[in-house]
């Protein structure tokens, strides 16, 4: 019974408060999708936080070092990467959203290519991977509440009655609340990950720490090399590069990312984050150390998901159990929040507004986000009840995906020549590229042992330029909503910083 | 048409990719564990922090490069 309340509490009390603070009386759609571009350093950093540390992080990474070892390291560089062509592009991207007000990615591609058509075509692009996305945050939600509630447990239901709370806290609540449920989430998550790695090792009769890596060399000696415990699957050196590469070019195009960073306060709150947000990937030394002691303790698991929940639930007692869940569902919950929001936003504004109602006014468009949301979390709850695929294995899915909005993004940003036929032709190749060789299992003949995911990148890159070359230039109208170059633009930058 | 002067010191945002792409291949042939963890967990953690490092250095940099501009 205490882990029930302990972990009810923590939920409740968490999206409950988030909301009241962040209260405000009609509330517009800028505060709604964008928080009305005033986050701070502080708020922002979490909010992105809540945003990267996913339930992939917790679960996804744990069960990587528990299935394969080494490959999983990948992840490891993925914030930090991330930041560093974040550095360089947040920022553009800031001042560009906030110059012509837009809300999401697709704005973007609409005013950039003169085509709003476009827009709306990568609006689907971007909701076909942001379900995915959301259905594993469901997936987690599901083996965090078995554990917490006991197989006996049903799932549906328990998972209907998650999707209402989180329904419930984004229709009322906006991206705001999420950046403070944030706070309780982060927080929590590091006391948990911190008292589960000091504890782990005596809990789970392993000795020290160090002990777990001493075991694991003895017991499994590949483990810590490429390509790790299952040599037949191909993780190499080569492989892992080309994983990095692909999710490097993919973090900022996933669309809660790419709008979230329009929720900064100024780009230089953008700069000051790029410092600090990478450290707390540091925590990935707890979640993969547990990984390892999992595949120490609870060997021979059926499925890699439940490593670090089935360690847990094997050693603890009953009331950190309450801790542990309540914390994992807020880390399903929070980023799933956000991730709603976007695919909301997206929905209503760049397909409703931009495909079926032009003049729909912001109010209306509001509206219709908050049922998009709706829709959105059925068809993820659906999705995760049919699947029992891996946590990471959907989220390569997902990035695999989202990858190939990267080649029209980073250009559009650099190159004059840039056309909407050359992004049309460029995605669609890449759409091509990750689904077909799959189908006809042809991947290792193509891509040798790269991800077949970042093959795609290229040749859609490629694509983009040459069709790009053969269509008609854009208008230089169009060209400078990405490349900034009239002069004004660079005064407002410089004022920006030179404080 | 207005050009921005570049900014040479953007490119030590090479470095964190040198350490966590450019340099794999290498990393995975070293055998050392030091308290006995993998070399390559290491490795990857350590990248975390060179690249926090890397873009602190460069915002420094950036700080005074347009102050500099602006007067």
């Amino acid at each position: 019974m205490l882990r029930y309340v302990i972990a009810i509490i923590i939920v409740l009390g968490t999206m409950i408060g988030a909301w009241a603070i962040t209260r405000k009386k009609n509330i517009s759609l800028q505060d709604w999708a964008v928080s009305g571009r005033g986050l701070g350093v502080f708020l922002f950093w979490f909010l992105s936080a809540g945003e990267i540390f996913t339930i992939q992080a917790f679960l996804g990474t744990s069960g990587w070092a528990y299935a394969y070892g080494a490959p999983g390291f990948y992840t490891i560089s993925n914030v930090a990467l991330g930041y560093t062509l974040g550095y360089w592009l947040l920022p553009k991207i800031w001042r560009i959203g906030k110059r012509h007000s837009f809300l999401t990615q697709a704005d973007y591609y609409g005013k950039r290519f003169e085509a709003p058509w476009l827009g709306s075509l990568l609006a689907i692009v971007g909701i076909m991977a942001l379900i995915p996305y959301l259905q594993l945050q469901f997936t987690g939600l599901s083996l965090i509440l078995k554990l917490a509630f006991g197989a006996s447990v049903n799932t549906a239901l328990s998972l209907t009655l998650a999707g209402i709370i989180m329904l419930g806290f984004i229709i009322a609540a906006g991206l705001r609340s999420v950046a403070v449920a944030s706070i309780v989430k982060d927080v929590l998550m590091i006391v948990v990950l911190l008292a589960i790695v000091f504890t782990i090792a005596g809990a789970a009769h392993l000795g020290s720490i160090g002990a777990i890596f001493t075991r694991m060399n003895q017991s499994h000696p590949n483990y810590a090399w490429l390509p790790g415990l299952a040599p037949k699957l191909n993780y190499t050196p080569l492989w892992f590069i080309s994983t990095i590469l692909m999710t490097n070019l993919g973090f900022w195009l996933f669309p809660q990312s790419f709008q979230a960073t329009l929720a900064a306060r100024s780009d230089e709150t953008i700069r000051r984050n790029a410092i600090f947000q990478p450290l707390y990937a540091l925590a990935y030394l707890f979640t993969f150390t547990i990984g390892f002691a999992a595949l120490l303790v609870v060997p021979h698991l059926s499925n890699s998901n439940d490593a670090f929940l089935a360690l847990v639930g094997k050693v603890y007692p009953n009331w950190f159990i309450g801790v542990l869940a309540g914390t994992g569902i807020l880390i399903a919950l929070v980023p799933g929040s956000s991730l709603l929001l976007t695919v909301g936003t997206l929905f209503a504004n760049n397909i409703y507004r931009g495909v079926f109602q032009p003049r729909a006014s912001d109010r209306v468009v509001l509206l219709v986000s908050r049922l998009g949301v709706v829709g959105a979390t059925v068809i993820a709850i659906v999705m995760s009840l049919n699947s029992n695929q891996t946590i990471v294995g959907i989220f390569q899915v997902a990035y695999s995906a989202i990858s190939q909005l990267a080649p029209s993004l980073l250009l559009s940003l650099l190159w004059r020549r840039m056309t909407k036929w050359g992004v049309l032709a460029g995605v669609i190749v890449g759409l091509i590229g990750i689904t077909v060789p799959q189908a006809i299992a042809a991947e290792k003949v193509i891509a040798f042992t790269m991800n077949t995911g970042f093959v795609a990148v290229i040749l859609n890159a490629v694509v983009t330029v040459v069709v790009s070359l053969l269509t008609r230039a854009p208008s230089q109208e169009a060209i400078e909503v990405g490349l900034e170059t009239t002069p004004e633009v660079a005064l407002t930058l410089s004022a920006a910083v030179g404080d | 048409m207005h050009r921005r002067p570049i900014r040479f010191h953007w490119f030590l945002l090479i470095i964190p990719y040198a350490w966590d792409v450019l340099l794999i291949p290498w990393v995975n042939t070293i055998r050392f564990q030091p308290f006995g963890m993998p070399f390559l967990f290491l490795w990857m953690l350590c990248g975390i922090i060179v690249t926090s490092l890397t873009i602190a250095i460069i915002h420094q940099i950036d700080k005074r490069f347009f102050s500099q501009q602006s007067r």
